[in-house]
């Protein structure tokens, strides 16, 4: 398991709750906060760029909602909704108007 | 002159950025390439030629995104590099997806001081406007940097010279060493002591590497260093107990560095300079790549078009193959005709034995050149038509759109494209799991594939369907391509049920913009290493089962065919056809289909005693459609679309699955869930015909 990212690298416009990103819908963004998953799952994971504090972007799903296409780091990932709901992300608070 | 050590240059590199074109282009061998990620799974190796004329020894190691050793292909590449094998290392790098690459790069750097950087598909990056920083790379990296464009041949000699001179010393190294903040570096000079104590001379260099992979818990790391003190472990609790101290994990700190290193050189080296230049049209629309890249998905991909949209795509190549074989193939059955003719009468000029004609002509000639006029044309435009979809980057859509349907069979995305595949071909479509990392999935793929007819079937399923069934063809064709595609899930579903049992992996797939197909490869990989060595091989394996067919159906001399041994087969197997509602007559016709599935028709003509030699049909449909009643004829329709693949299929299943065994289990199988489909057919029918009257 690895835990969550250290308090003080947590932007302060990002909502404290997390979800699993596969709860994300199309076209909405969000930073990684923790991979809740198994340690080799975990480390292909992290091999992909998928480290805490990375933004991602759940650009559309496939029919049934599986798997998940997402845009992290300039270039687009297919995820399985098994594999995706162990990655937590926060999505930022609606902006001040 | 003094016999020189021949030198090994290794090729490592994330999946899908053309290491296995780079690869080719060095070696001309032919190693499948396309868009999309994960073709070499094992490594492959072949000899490349310098200008001065020696052979150098080039290694394809598996695609990877990173050096653990947790999954098999990582394994291999590890494994690889840290037996000192490779005199040297070209990382191979999607230049327009650098930092990511990068990762992989810094890893190897880690590990090997012999390093050259590859940075390919630099035509794309250009066209994207961005301008990259070679020098600047070379000098952050401290390895040489070979800008490429393999696909075009460029920079490949380039990138191969460079790393002679690395593998020689003749260009010196001095490779970056990607730091790791102070937790843990504290936790590498811990272990460092204790690892170079255990590791020898060669891996001298791999210590840090090693206390890299040992901090991160990577259980085969800590298994290579098991045989020295058991104090690793030991300081590895410790250094764990530290990191949790500072809320974090070491794994996670390691992989946050190197990533942060990775984009740090990244932004360094690369500059927008203009927009976009490269743009594809299509009359007054004009987009960029990645546009057009966007603009495809939304459609390939959307929720409720993608399917539909994929199977439309897969039909019109079938349809298309179907179309264009037509003329071609009976241009060729008149050649066959004619050549027949020719050598008959030039048999019995010079007085040849009856037995060697009849082996020889009538069977090795007609059979193998009957077999060529139907399947080669198909064979060669479903192959192209394929190839040019495979390098346009349709394939990792497909397996996106279908993967949620094979997760529930035990299976994934990416088995349905070898299922489509083997609706043009079997051969392919095995060759086609390449792409399923996961061996486990990978075997139920290969053991399914060939459940999928064949456009060698269809050729047979298609007249039959019309002839037997007039207006209600469409109807039955449609049964029949339901009944194949239950019967490829049922298959998955029992494997993955029983004999291939596991858990499932990480199912990871990329999504790579479209590229344009390169006609350069199309012409020498599809056409000749493809279609053509395909063919010749199954002719090969076809021939002596023409040569038996002949023999079984002619001897004894001048017996009515009641008393040759084909005669005695029909009779033997009517018994346990019966069951099944199929006479001897098809099941001996199936068996004589198995070099060929194209041959069925002139078997069925032999094994119903109207002809003897696999000459062209010509009385035996008159003779089905007064023979055979409805429900028997989509019987044996069902039967022959699934039972069993043509004997080159075998041996290809034999070659990917990686043992003999594997294949004579296919064929087993296989056949089971033919009998089981066609018996309930078969009774189903018969009940409902019951129920009916």
């Amino acid at each position: 398991m690895v835990p969550a990212e250290r308090p003080e690298a947590a932007g302060d416009d990002l909502r404290d709750e997390t979800m699993p990103l596969n709860e994300l819908r199309p076209g909405q963004k969000a930073i990684l906060k923790a991979i809740e998953a198994p340690t080799a799952l975990a480390h292909r994971l992290m091999a992909l760029g998928l480290v805490p504090g990375t933004e991602m972007e759940v650009v559309r799903t496939a029919v049934f909602g599986d798997p998940i296409e997402v845009r992290v780091r300039g270039f687009r990932l297919t995820l399985r909704k098994r594999d995706a709901q162990f990655l937590k992300v926060a999505i930022r608070k609606e902006p001040a108007s | 002159m003094i016999a020189q050590k021949t030198l090994t240059i290794a090729l490592l590199g994330n999946p899908n950025t053309g290491k296995s074109t780079l690869f080719n282009a060095l070696t001309g061998l032919h190693q499948h390439v396309g868009n999309w990620p994960g073709k070499t799974v094992e490594k492959a190796e072949g000899f490349a030629r310098l200008s001065d004329g020696r052979r150098i020894r080039i290694v394809d190691l598996p695609g990877t995104y990173a050096l653990h050793a947790e999954s098999p292909e990582e394994r291999i590449a590890c494994e690889f590099l840290l037996r000192g094998e490779a005199d040297a290392v070209i990382v191979v790098v999607d230049a327009t997806n650098l930092a990511r690459n990068l990762y992989l790069v810094l890893q190897a750097l880690e590990l090997t001081d012999k390093v050259v950087v590859a940075l390919n598909m630099m035509d794309e990056v250009e066209a994207k406007g961005l301008k990259m920083d070679t020098q600047r790379l070379r000098e952050l990296l401290g390895v040489p940097v070979v800008p490429m464009v393999a696909v075009k041949g460029e920079g490949v000699m380039e990138a191969l010279q460079t790393a002679v001179a690395v593998a020689e010393g003749v260009t010196a190294t001095r490779p970056v060493q990607p730091r790791y903040g102070f937790l843990v570096e504290t936790c590498v000079q811990k272990l460092l002591p204790h690892i170079q104590r255990v590791v020898n001379g060669q891996w001298q260099k791999a210590g840090r590497w090693l206390a890299l992979r040992v901090l991160e818990g990577d259980e085969l790391a800590l298994a290579w260093l098991a045989r020295g003190d058991g104090d690793v472990r030991r300081l590895l609790d410790e250094c764990r107990r530290e990191a949790e101290g500072f809320g974090t994990s070491l794994d996670l700190e390691i992989a946050r560095s190197l990533h942060e290193h990775a984009e740090t050189i990244a932004r360094a080296v690369i500059a927008q300079v203009h927009r976009p230049t490269r743009h594809w049209r299509i009359g007054r629309w004009s987009m960029s790549i990645s546009d057009w890249t966007e603009a495809l998905d939304n459609l390939l991909t959307h929720r409720w078009l993608g399917i539909p949209l994929t199977l439309a795509i897969f039909g019109g190549i079938f349809w298309l193959t179907a179309i264009g074989a037509n003329k071609p193939s009976d241009l060729l059955e008149g050649g066959v005709s004619w050549l027949m003719a020719h050598l008959r009468a030039f048999a019995s000029a010079i007085g040849m034995p009856w037995w060697l004609k009849g082996v020889l002509i009538d069977g090795v000639v007609l059979g193998v050149g009957t077999i060529f006029a139907v399947m080669f044309p198909p064979m060669l435009i479903f192959y192209v038509l394929y190839a040019v979809l495979e390098d346009f980057g349709l394939v990792p859509r497909i397996a996106f759109n279908l993967d949620s349907l094979m997760q529930k069979v035990g299976s994934q995305g990416k088995h349905c494209l070898s299922c489509m595949v083997s609706y043009g071909c079997n051969i392919p479509g095995v060759l086609a799991t390449r792409v399923i990392e996961d061996p486990r999935v990978r075997l139920i793929a290969i053991l399914t594939a060939a459940l999928n007819p064949c456009n060698g079937r269809w050729g047979n399923l298609l007249p039959l369907s019309l002839l037997l069934f007039g207006k209600g063809a469409p109807l039955v064709l449609v049964a029949l391509i339901a009944i194949s595609f239950v019967a490829v899930l049922f298959g998955s579903w029992l494997l993955s049920r029983t004999v291939l049992k596991g858990e499932t992996t990480l199912f990871v797939l990329e999504l790579p913009p479209y590229r344009k197909p390169s006609l350069r490869k199309l012409l020498v990989n599809t056409i000749w290493e493809r279609a053509v060595q395909t063919q010749y091989r199954a002719l090969l394996v076809a021939a002596p089962f023409c040569a038996l067919i002949w023999l079984l159906s002619n001897l004894p001399t001048d017996a009515p065919f009641e008393r040759t041994i084909t005669g005695h087969l029909v009779a033997a197997l009517h018994l346990v056809g019966k069951p099944l509602g199929l006479d001897g007559s098809m099941l001996t016709a199936c068996l004589f289909a198995l070099p060929a599935k194209e041959i069925a028709l002139a078997s069925l003509a032999i094994t119903y005693g109207l002809q003897r030699t696999l000459d062209e049909p010509t009385a035996v449909l008159d003779f089905l459609r007064s023979h055979w009643t409805p429900l028997s004829a989509f019987t044996f329709l069902v039967f022959y679309a699934l039972y069993l693949p043509c004997a080159y299929t075998f041996v290809v299943q034999a070659k990917e699955a990686g043992h003999w065994k594997w294949a004579v289990f296919a064929g087993i199988f296989q056949l089971a869930i033919a009998v089981l489909f066609t018996f309930a057919v078969h009774w189903g029918g018969t009940a409902l015909l019951a129920l009916w009257r």
